[in-house]
């Protein structure tokens, strides 16, 4: 028996032999019927991860995701009070771990999910949208922005490798059909919109703040990005009102 | 007073329910952790299942017999949600189900020693306080015992006496966990202080190869479970009965069939 397991009692040993350490045997030998624990356990962790993580389970493939769960329900010490935000805890847990693209689709499932069931914003203003450069555009929270190495979102993934870069992701929640959708953004658009969350600038001052960022002036180029921009965010019902 | 019958929502029936109109489960059972603090497709249903059902809750995530330290932001939170939902019973399972605060998302039995009522009692204290609520235990089923010194009934009874809490009582967890060890089901509701009993559940179970029963919830209720209810139903003053089902959850029709087959068991 090592040293730590003389200071632990049967019920936390049942516990950890459940999480799959099998270093506690020696203090479970009167306890009948420990493996019904251990395999309902293992398998919860199983059957929820597979159903977060279904694209990534596929790409990471058989022995490796098992051994990955396996280790994560051992020595992940998942807090989440809530079960079905334990997936984010099995991210930060695997990323490490695996290969980097297949890191980025876990990150691409797991924001789906988290926007799938974040909570509802509430409207602070109540004006409807108009544009005016002075004008504050109100945006709801139920979108994040993913930051990605590898476009998992759109290359198939035997074809990743070549398209190694930065990559940024706009994903949110449609307010009519609650479906998650993903708009892709370059870095001067992933500025903006986040210049935009911050709802402390008016329109005029959100464009002003995103080229001083980049050093450089309005053109007719960036200008038409920039209107083309407000007008999806408007049509997507991201930008919400006036505040 | 009669007992009325409910369901335990889920996922996989929530539309269904949203759309009956006769009929319907006198209330439903939620867990907390699976509908709290969410939003969109299923925040929504969820608010319309409010509307239209009395809820009752039945934590998964509090661990009252860990030794871990009570996690009171959580609590505070589950306290809005169910003031929200202005859902006054509450139960929870008597086990644990954290290790060094890590979860392990199941039931494990605690021992049923004078230190563990001593223990379970103090925390449960803690938690009704903060939940301004009886905290109502259930009788869970176990599958080893842990270095035990009283019977079960005589923990339970000690635990509902020294933490002034209530008790759940799962008529089928009764009979699963007489047949696993061992003693008369009749015996123990005949002797578990029914003063305390605020709240009824029942399911169904399944039997492994090797003989003991497994709290499956998948499944029809076993005929002896129902005459368990039927011939002690007089000792209980709850009027709140819940049939649990956690799998084989395709046809709502089924669940309904189920429960009118409980309530014939009460009549
Ligand atoms: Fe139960």
């Amino acid at each position: 028996m090592s040293s730590r397991n003389k200071h632990i009692d049967k019920s936390e040993a049942l516990a950890l032999f459940s999480q799959g350490d099998e270093s506690v045997l020696e203090n479970l030998k009167d306890l009948h019927n420990i493996d019904v624990y251990r395999e309902m356990v293992q398998r919860n962790f199983h059957l929820h991860l597979s159903k977060s993580f279904g694209l990534s389970k596929a790409a990471i493939q058989g022995t490796k995701w098992e051994s990955l769960v396996n280790d994560f329900i051992q020595h992940g010490q998942p807090k989440s009070k809530l079960f079905w935000q334990m997936p984010g805890e099995f991210l930060e847990f695997a990323s490490a771990k695996i290969e980097h693209w297949q890191a980025d689709l876990m990150k691409f499932e797991w924001s789906q999910v988290q926007l799938y069931f974040a909570p509802d914003y509430n409207r602070k203003g109540t004006k409807p949208f108009s544009y005016h450069p002075s004008h504050i555009a109100e945006l709801h929270d139920e979108w994040s922005i993913l930051n990605f190495e590898y476009p998992v979102y759109k290359i198939k993934w035997e074809d990743l490798e070549q398209h190694k870069g930065n990559y940024f992701l706009l994903q949110f929640r449609n307010q009519n059909t609650f479906e998650i959708e993903n708009i892709e953004l370059n870095i001067f658009l992933k500025e903006l919109m986040l210049n935009l969350s911050t709802q402390q600038f008016n329109l005029a001052q959100t464009l002003t703040e995103t080229l001083t960022k980049f050093n450089t002036s309005i053109s007719p180029q960036i200008n038409e990005q920039y209107q083309n921009f407000i007008h999806l965010l408007t049509q997507k019902n991201i930008i919400v009102g006036l505040l | 007073m009669g007992i009325s019958v409910g369901l335990g929502l889920r996922r996989e029936i929530t539309e269904a329910l949203l759309h009956l109109e006769n009929q319907k489960p006198a209330f439903l059972e939620v867990a907390p952790e699976n509908w709290m603090e969410i939003g969109g497709y299923w925040g929504n249903l969820f608010h319309q299942i409010s509307e239209k059902f009395e809820l009752t809750a039945h934590g998964l995530s509090l661990s009252i017999g860990a030794k871990d330290e009570l996690n009171i932001p959580f609590l505070k939170r589950l306290k809005s949600f169910l003031d929200e939902y202005s859902i006054s019973l509450y139960s929870e399972h008597l086990a644990f189900s954290t290790m060094n605060n890590a979860h392990l998302y199941e039931s494990l039995p605690v021992a049923f020693t004078d230190e563990s009522v001593k223990h379970i009692s103090t925390r449960v204290k803690q938690v009704q306080e903060i939940l301004e609520r009886k905290v109502i235990l259930e009788n869970v089923v176990y599958y080893t015992l842990i270095d035990q010194e009283l019977s079960e009934l005589d923990f339970y009874n000690a635990v509902a006496s020294e933490a002034d809490c209530e008790i759940l009582l799962d008529f089928n967890n009764v009979f699963v966990n007489g047949k696993n060890f061992n003693y008369d089901p009749y015996e123990f509701i005949s002797k578990i202080d029914t003063s305390k009993v605020s709240y009824l559940h029942v399911g169904g179970h399944q039997e492994q190869n090797d003989g003991l029963l497994l709290d499956a919830h998948n499944n029809p209720i076993k005929q002896e479970v129902l005459d368990l209810i039927r011939k002690t139903k007089h000792n209980f003053n709850a009027d709140k009965l819940l049939f649990e089902r956690d799998a084989n959850l395709d046809d709502l029709n089924e669940l309904l069939a189920e429960i009118k087959r409980i309530e014939k068991s009460l009549e």
